[in-house]
Parts: C-alpha cells; sequence; structure tokens
C-alpha cells in the first residue's frame, strides 16, 4: 500500500526530531552516522540504524524537500585525515512534515513515550 | 582514490572491507553521479563507526558485530533503493544518450548486414561478368563497414566528452 506524499514513517520522524534537537543545541548540520548515534542515545532505535535503512530514509527525507544536503569542504576532511561528510540540515518543511505527522507517530509501549517528539 | 587512501582501506577491520564490496557491487549498475555519492556516503559512515569505536574504547569484536549487523540487516533497503533509483535514472539524460547510441549503432548495424544480403543477390544475378561479381559484394561491404566503425568511433567520443563534462 502506498503511503499518503508528505507522510512520515517513525524513523523518519525521529531523523527529524534528532535534527531539530542538534540545530537547537547549535549543531546546524549532521551526517549520517551522527544521526545514528543520536537516534541511539535518544532511546529511538536500540542499535545503530542499519546502512541501507539509514541512507534510504535520508535519501527519501531529501527527496520530499525535508533535508537537504551538502558535500563538506575536502580541504577540511583531508585536513582531518577523514573522508568528506555528506551534510543534512533540516529545512522548514521538514520540520513542518514533523508536526503534521506527530499525531500519528506509534508510542513506545512500555513508556507510553511517543517514538518521535518535537 | 590516492595511494594513501588504499592503503588505509587495506588495512581496514574485515567487516568493512565487506561492507565496501557490498556497496561497490549494487551500486555498479547506477548512473556515475548517485554510484559516486552513495560509495562516498558509505565511506564516510564506515571511517566515523570506525573512528567512534576507537574513542570510546569498544572492543574490535563488538565494533565488528555490530558493523556486519548494519551491513546485513540493510541488505533489503540496499536493494530496493537501488532499484528505486536505477527505474529513476531511466528518465535521466545520460541514460537516454546512450539508448540513442545503442539505437544508432544497431541501425548502423542492420543497414550493414542489408547490404550484405543486396550485394550477395545483385551479384549471384550478374555472373557473365568477372568484374561485377567482385565489385557488387566489395562496394556496399565496404561502405557498410565504413559506417559501422563511424557510429562506433561516434559512440566512444559521446562517452569520452560525457565523462569529462561531470
Amino acid at each position: 500500500m502506498r503511503r499518503k506524499a508528505g507522510a512520515l514513517v517513525p524513523l523518519e520522524a525521529a531523523i527529524i526530531t534528532a535534527g531539530l534537537r542538534l540545530e537547537r543545541e547549535g549543531t546546524r548540520e549532521f551526517h549520517g552516522f551522527a544521526i545514528a548515534k543520536r537516534l541511539v542515545s535518544g532511546g529511538d532505535a536500540r542499535a545503530l540504524t542499519s546502512h541501507g535503512t539509514l541512507y534510504k530514509a535520508l535519501d527519501r527525507l531529501e527527496t520530499a524537500g525535508f533535508l537537504e544536503s551538502t558535500w563538506e569542504d575536502p580541504a577540511l576532511a583531508m585536513a582531518d585525515g577523514r573522508p568528506r561528510r555528506r551534510l543534512y540540515r533540516v529545512t522548514a518543511a521538514g520540520a513542518v512534515a514533523l508536526t503534521n505527522s506527530v499525531a500519528d507517530v506509534p508510542t513506545h509501549p512500555s513508556t507510553g513515550r511517543r517514538l518521535a517528539s518535537p | 582514490m590516492n595511494r594513501v587512501q588504499r592503503r588505509q582501506q587495506a588495512k581496514s577491520p574485515l567487516v568493512a572491507r565487506w561492507t565496501r564490496r557490498w556497496v561497490r557491487a549494487y551500486t555498479a549498475s547506477l548512473e556515475t553521479t548517485r554510484r559516486e555519492a552513495r560509495r562516498a556516503e558509505i565511506e564516510s559512515d564506515v571511517w566515523e563507526h570506525l573512528a567512534d569505536a576507537r574513542a570510546e574504547g569498544q572492543r574490535p569484536v563488538v565494533t565488528q558485530l555490530v558493523m556486519l549487523s548494519r551491513l546485513v540487516v540493510g541488505i533489503p533497503a540496499d536493494v530496493v533503493w537501488c532499484r528505486r533509483t536505477f527505474r529513476a535514472s531511466m528518465a535521466d539524460a545520460e541514460m537516454k544518450q546512450r539508448r540513442r547510441q545503442a539505437v544508432a549503432f544497431v541501425c548502423a548495424v542492420v543497414v550493414f548486414v542489408d547490404l550484405l544480403i543486396l550485394s550477395t543477390f545483385e551479384s549471384s544475378s550478374r555472373v557473365d561478368s568477372i568484374w561485377w561479381v567482385l565489385a557488387m559484394p566489395i562496394g556496399p561491404v565496404l561502405v557498410g563497414t565504413i559506417g559501422v566503425v563511424a557510429t562506433g568511433l561516434w559512440i566512444r567520443e559521446q562517452r569520452r566528452s560525457t565523462a569529462l563534462g561531470k
């Protein structure tokens, strides 16, 4: 069954939520692994999200206009001796989509906590 | 990728290498931009994961198990993403150009074969002149061969200029 345009699955809502929290903490952009770590530390995931699941979700969010991405400056990455990061940022449309989907996000069965909350 | 990066990759844990191989495999059929972006992104993820595990003092065995889990659990999603991306790229200009080139090449081959058949038919109906028998097949075959070779060279040139343009 196709999902409605603009609807977010729990993982996507969790990614946008984590991205907005990072932004409030002063980290405007995030890369894939950072979000995977954040999902674990925030209780939205029990283990690091798999590559396929995570990057497919990020790709879908970017295609839908809820995230935008840029590649970091290669000189920066080279100076740190690591590969270039793809940095994502939550867009205004992403924040709106999250707000619209909050009511539909399931809650944790034992704590009653929403799996993604703004 | 330069020599330093290749050496670093060769030294990385086994599961990291498996992850890279899997990514190379399922992205092989994608168009250049998407393929290289996905490979670079996973490469970055693998590096960040290993660096984070080292910083936290995680045992290498545990790191490898976690990375293996991330690889294996994500395989179905990788396959779905790859198929979706491939289908979307069929509408892309690069793929359209490749289709045009393939059609042009096939047309050239068909013309060549037609000329060959025609020349064989023509030559068999004029057996009284030895020069006619020799000239009839040679002319069309020569024209057809030049046509096929020229089309092949044109396709190669088109692909080179597309690759340089990126």
